[in-house]
């Protein structure tokens, strides 16, 4: 089976307290937002292609304060 | 005494209600559609509970279809695309682990209806009923074989045009350690596909037991209840707010507790009132979730209504499967 595409996988912020809440990332071109859960099956997958060196996800964009 | 109750089978099998351990068993619940386009080597979920993952070149369709065995009002068809060579589709619901611990060290016996499309290509008509276990995190099956796994049941059933109920008992209990479960159809398809290549399955149970009792029927509202641990759409109205002090706008849709917290699958608003205007993506927008809602959050382009409210409305769909 081919694995997911996972492209422009990036964290979000909160605004109030600038801690790393959730990721947004393009799941075979469809763009989801995805907890920061290990029983959601979404990010378990992109933290296993993160462990295997194929995806990297970019920080949060600075929150204006 | 015709029939009489047989206190030992009551006390071993469970013959009173909650008998099914399958969500969804009579395909009444299509929260994402009633016709699913199922990708080649990819897995989707069709009626809720139920994902497909074809093959490569085996793209498939899943449908919510009316043609239905006696007492039942739906069926799943699924149905080899056109023109596609591929030669397999799995068809599957998988359990969390808390759902089945009750069957350790216990034979179960699953039940299904199926007939043939008027021309399926797999071998003599046959599709075949699995029953996987394992012992690791629970998880989808799939292609991917589960933790020190055994197939309790690799059985073919020979399908007619006809609809006919299948009964199978696994011939050894369920594993006292086993934390992973999944019930697959597989469709061997062969050569390339026609029109209506393609089976029809609904009714399908989980039952305790070496006995398969009649199909256990739940209300549409207990089963979409059930189906809302995996997966929501939600339609909201509620009020947004921009604070001025961070210059954000931001608005909470509260949801329904479930199995995991939830991906944002998709989602949509329109504020009303104040300031007029609409996103239907999610580029903009920090998601968060404080216990069980979805925060939305961002950057507010809009500066003549700090401090202001309005009102938003929307959809979205929440996914939390396995």
């Amino acid at each position: 089976m081919e694995k997911i595409v996972i492209t422009n996988a990036r964290y979000m912020v909160d605004h109030y307290t600038n801690e790393n809440v959730s990721i947004i990332a393009d799941f075979d071109g469809k763009t989801i937002g995805v907890p920061l859960s290990t029983k959601n099956t979404d990010y378990a997958e992109i933290m296993r292609q993160v462990e295997a060196g194929e995806l990297t996800i970019e920080p949060a964009d600075e929150v204006a304060p | 005494m015709a029939n009489p109750i047989d206190l030992a089978t009551l006390f071993r099998e469970q013959i009173g209600g909650r008998r099914n351990l399958i969500i969804n068993g009579a395909m009444q619940v299509a929260q994402r559609g009633t016709s699913i386009a199922c990708p080649a080597s990819t897995l989707t979920y069709t009626m809720d509970r139920f994902f497909a993952q074809p093959a490569g070149n085996a793209a498939t369709t899943v449908s919510q279809v009316t043609d239905a065995p006696v007492g039942f009002q739906y069926s799943a068809r699924v149905t080899r695309n056109s023109g596609q060579t591929g030669t397999l589709t799995r068809f599957e619901t998988p359990f969390e682990t808390r759902d089945i611990v009750n069957l350790r060290e216990k034979k179960v016996t699953v039940s299904f209806y199926a007939k043939a499309g008027s021309n399926l290509s797999t071998s003599s008509n046959a599709i075949s009923l699995l029953l996987f276990e394992g012992d690791g995190t629970e998880r989808a099956r799939g292609a991917s074989g589960y933790d020190n796994q055994t197939v309790l049941i690799n059985s073919p059933k020979t399908l007619t045009t006809s609809w006919q109920r299948f009964t199978h008992t696994t011939s050894s209990a369920v594993s006292s350690d086993t934390t992973q479960l999944a019930i697959q159809f597989q469709a061997g398809w062969s050569g390339t596909a026609g029109s209506n290549d393609e089976f029809f399955i609904t009714g399908i149970q989980l039952e305790v037991g070496e006995t398969a009792t009649p199909f256990e029927h739940r209300s549409y509202g207990e089963e979409l209840a059930l189906c809302q641990r995996y997966y929501q759409v939600i339609a909201y109205s509620t009020v947004g707010q921009q604070d001025g002090a961070y210059s954000t706008d931001h608005f909470s849709v509260p949801f329904n507790v479930m199995r995991a917290l939830p991906t944002l699958d998709a989602f949509t608003f329109t504020k009303v009132g104040h300031v007029a205007g609409s996103l239907t993506n999610l580029g903009g927008a920090t998601i968060s979730y404080f216990n069980n809602a979805v925060d939305f959050v961002w950057s507010s382009t809009d500066s003549g209504y700090r401090n202001n409210g309005y009102r938003v409305a929307g959809s979205m769909s929440l996914k939390a499967e396995l």
